[in-house]
């Protein structure tokens, strides 16, 4: 009877964990849904400040900006953005991996801006203490959280604190996978631009008020579609991942649940024809001394 | 009817507006500025304010954040940070924003503190404004 009872409880246990990861499936699922169109009009949007972009830059007369030009110290920040949970696969590993890795190769003096608490905690248990911590970001993706990093990175930039600034994030690739990315934010290079195709035309246009104050105004808010089109998309890959490894997750608990019910049934059985034959046994014997 | 152009008002989250428009009235860095139909091609900011776009007649004015917008061709695309319609404002939350920002000003703050209370505060009264004398979009 003993066995059964185990079994029966490791099954009930099992069942628990399955509505669990079912709903936390289930949850990713429609949260990706909701975030799909979004990162596909973001691209969109993104596209088109870039296009513009290009564009004044084509036609400034001299890019001598504070966030065209290099500078020569060796003064690193890095954003580094990924979830606030885990289960979500290898979603948080991959992109602290590339990141580690990634810093290790500028291998410069380093400041960090971490994004999600599985980052600040990677970090730490790194020895790296992060210099700013963003959290509930990744819960919530919202402009203003966008808006937010970006006015610290240029004020940091703005004020000589930095000289350069990157971020790694994961970008979401339609629906196929997952893929971490690094990559400059500050300075601008004008060869960031190189693959980005022109404006379909030839008007020279008009700046109002002049082409180099337009293109500070532009700066900021470029920056800003850069970090929310990241925070977007960490957030619908990190959903992505979490809905896949949630899948199998059910998906395995269905197997051992077929196992385990098999398994309790025999045990089951066993002890019902245990319990018949020390029936029978007592039965014959007390025949047997009856007929003494 | 007069002459109209095609108008696409962007914001990072969504597509505020798109559609025909005889005229677009925004607040430019040194005043506002009227574009109608067949413009010369232009880029302009946009300071936080309001812009008017007029359809079929009728003026109808939204609150808008920082942005620029693009003349070209026939068609004007204007991308902002924010974009909100004034029925869609949530007056109690721009009072409270308001209240908050004054009260800063008051303190003592660095500069970087400053300018963005000051953006707070002309975002707050942007929206508060808007929503005072709005009666022409304003269906309650």
């Amino acid at each position: 009877m003993q066995k059964a009872n185990e079994i029966r409880h490791r099954i009930s246990a099992n069942e628990e964990i399955r509505k669990i990861t079912n709903a936390m499936y289930l949850v990713s699922t429609s949260r990706l849904r909701r975030v799909l169109q979004h990162i596909e009009y973001n691209n969109k949007a993104f596209r088109k400040i870039q296009t513009s972009m290009k564009d004044l830059l084509e036609h400034m007369d001299d890019v001598a900006h504070p966030y065209f030009t290099k500078r020569s110290g060796n003064r690193c920040t890095y954003i580094v953005i990924a979830g606030d949970k885990g289960l979500a696969g290898s979603y948080n590993s991959d992109v602290l991996n590339l990141a580690m890795s990634y810093m290790d190769k500028h291998g410069k003096q380093r400041s960090l801006i971490s994004v999600g608490l599985v980052t600040s905690e990677f970090f730490r248990s790194h020895s790296m203490n992060p210099d700013i911590e963003v959290l509930g970001t990744m819960q919530d993706p919202t402009l203003s959280n966008a808006r937010r990093i970006t006015f610290d990175i240029l004020e940091m930039y703005d004020k000589n604190l930095t000289d350069e600034v990157h971020i790694i994030y994961t970008s979401f690739f339609g629906e196929t996978k997952n893929k971490p990315v690094a990559r400059r934010l500050l300075p601008l290079m004008i060869s960031d631009y190189n693959d980005i195709e022109n404006a379909p035309h030839a008007e020279i246009l008009t700046y109002e008020p002049s082409a180099n104050e337009v293109f500070s105004h532009l700066v900021p808010q470029y920056l800003i579609g850069i970090l929310f089109g990241a925070i977007v998309q960490s957030y619908a890959a990190e959903h992505y991942a979490r809905m896949n490894a949630m899948q199998s997750a059910t998906k395995n608990a269905d197997e051992m649940l077929s196992v385990l019910k098999m398994k309790y049934n025999m045990a089951r059985q066993t002890t019902i024809t245990q319990e018949i034959i020390e029936l029978a046994d007592a039965d014959s014997m007390l025949l047997n001394g009856e007929t003494q | 009817m007069s002459a109209t152009f095609e108008l696409t008002v962007m914001t990072p989250e969504r597509e505020f507006y798109s559609g025909q428009a005889e005229a677009l009235t925004i607040t430019g860095l040194d005043g506002s500025l009227t574009v109608l139909a067949h413009h010369a091609p232009m880029i302009s900011c946009l300071e936080i304010g309001v812009i008017r776009i007029k359809t079929d007649g009728v003026w109808k004015e939204a609150f808008n954040s920082e942005g620029f917008m693009e003349v070209l061709g026939n068609t004007v695309v204007v991308f902002i940070q924010s974009c909100e319609w004034p029925e869609d404002i949530d007056m109690r939350r721009a009072q409270e924003a308001r209240q908050r920002a004054e009260e800063k000003l008051r303190q003592k703050q660095n500069i970087r503190e400053f300018s963005a209370t000051k953006i707070a505060l002309a975002k707050a009264m942007a929206r508060i404004t808007l929503v005072n004398r709005s009666y022409i979009n304003l269906d309650r």
